[in-house]
């Protein structure tokens, strides 16, 4: 697992076990992180947090790739 | 294998030669060109270079049976050409932003550089020699690509037109096997190095192609993109398009398919010498793995989230 990911499955497990926590992470989801966990999500990222039920789920559809991903090149040779 | 640390004796000599030759320039175009030079040299860090002008010689050694000191002689005349028609593209491409004084400097180092090529090659090729003709048809067609580049799409399945502007670098394969009494062989090997050429370019135009995008015909990358995306004639691409081309349409893995058929046509052709195979191979290596790490953004994208992929990206 990443360390991403392990952020992300530390801050649901206390959204689960802490009614209060999970309030602040629906409400200001950035602070509710940094002031929990110590990390920083960056200024320039905008975040959002919905909550799943028992029969209601979310399907994320991230941004197209074009949008935020770079290519980078593993050409070694070159003229 | 790493073709660099294989050949290194052999480029650590003809460097060091062209230097000792260079500086023989008058000034300033001895400090000039020994730049110049120095900034191709493969055992630099960070030097961009072309291992086929300057190795090609020595991995024809076998099939022309030739001695070392030929192969050298017109290793160090392959680099003289090589620095002189990177002068000549530097202005073709950008001579209206170099202004007159960069653009005489280029154009009298690259004087110089042709001097020291003719004097190379004339020392093993006598002005007779049927090295000349084949010499005039290979500027021909460097001259015809050069001239029509930009007028019609660069076509990505044409090795031949793909490896137009560098049809020199097979001068020294005509020079050898003529000088070994093989020219019979020229034929199989001028079609062996137009493939591994065209792969060479492919690879050039899969790496430049955001600089390309003012002039899309140059680019046959581009024409690829194009193709996968059936993107409207007459409408220009812009970035975003192209990293759609790479992202959704798999243009990378298309122009490593290209590039295996060119591998697959070399194997089929007898007598190549195997170094021209590993040359390619490794190439196509590279394309497959840019190819697979755009699929791997894609399936990490789409399982990931966004918020993960940024985070991710800005941890690197």
């Amino acid at each position: 697992m990443t360390a991403l990911d392990s952020l992300k499955v530390q801050v649901m497990k206390k959204a689960w076990a802490e009614p209060a926590f999970k309030s602040q992470l629906l409400a200001e989801p950035k602070k509710a992180i940094k002031e929990a966990f110590g990390d920083e999500i960056p200024e320039d990222v905008e975040l959002r947090v919905v909550e799943e039920s028992k029969y209601v789920f979310y399907l994320t559809l991230p941004p197209k790739p074009e949008d935020v991903a770079d290519d980078r090149s593993n050409r070694n040779f070159v003229w | 294998m790493n073709l660099t640390e294989a050949y290194a004796k052999e480029i650590e000599a003809v460097f060091a030669e062209a230097a000792e030759e260079i500086g023989r320039f008058p000034a300033p175009f001895d400090e000039k060109g020994q730049a110049l030079l120095e900034a191709a040299n493969p055992l630099r860090a960070n030097a961009g270079t072309n291992l086929i002008t300057f190795l090609l010689p020595f991995w024809l050694k076998e099939s022309a049976s030739a001695d070392e000191g030929l192969c050298k002689d017109l290793a160090v005349g392959n680099v003289f050409a090589m620095l002189q028609f990177f002068l000549l593209d530097d202005v073709m491409d950008e001579g209206d932003r170099l202004g007159r004084a960069k653009v005489t400097e280029a154009l009298v180092l690259g004087q110089w550089l042709q001097d020291s090529f003719q004097r190379y090659y004339g020392r093993r090729f006598g002005t007779e020699a049927p090295l000349w003709p084949y010499y005039r048809e290979y500027l021909a067609a460097w001259a015809t690509a050069v001239s029509r580049e930009g007028a019609s799409p660069a076509d990505p399945r044409d090795p031949s037109g793909l490896a137009g502007k560098s049809a020199l670098v097979k001068l020294c394969a005509a020079g050898m096997l003529s000088m070994a009494g093989r020219e019979d062989r020229l034929p199989v090997l001028e079609e062996a190095l137009d493939l591994v050429l065209a792969t060479l370019q492919l690879s050039d135009d899969w790496a430049d192609w955001r600089e390309d995008l003012a002039d899309e015909n140059r680019n046959a990358f581009l024409t690829l993109a194009r193709e996968k995306l059936a993107w409207p004639e007459g409408q220009p691409l812009d970035e975003r398009a192209v990293k759609r081309a790479v992202y959704q349409a798999d243009a990378v893995g298309e122009l490593a398919g290209i590039v295996r058929t060119y591998g697959e046509r070399l194997r089929e052709l007898e007598g190549v010498p195997g170094v021209l195979l590993i040359f390619c191979d490794k190439i196509y290596e590279g394309l497959r793995r840019d190819a697979e790490e755009a699929e791997e953004t894609v399936v990490r994208l789409a399982l990931g989230g966004g918020l993960s992929y940024i985070l991710s990206k800005k941890e690197k």
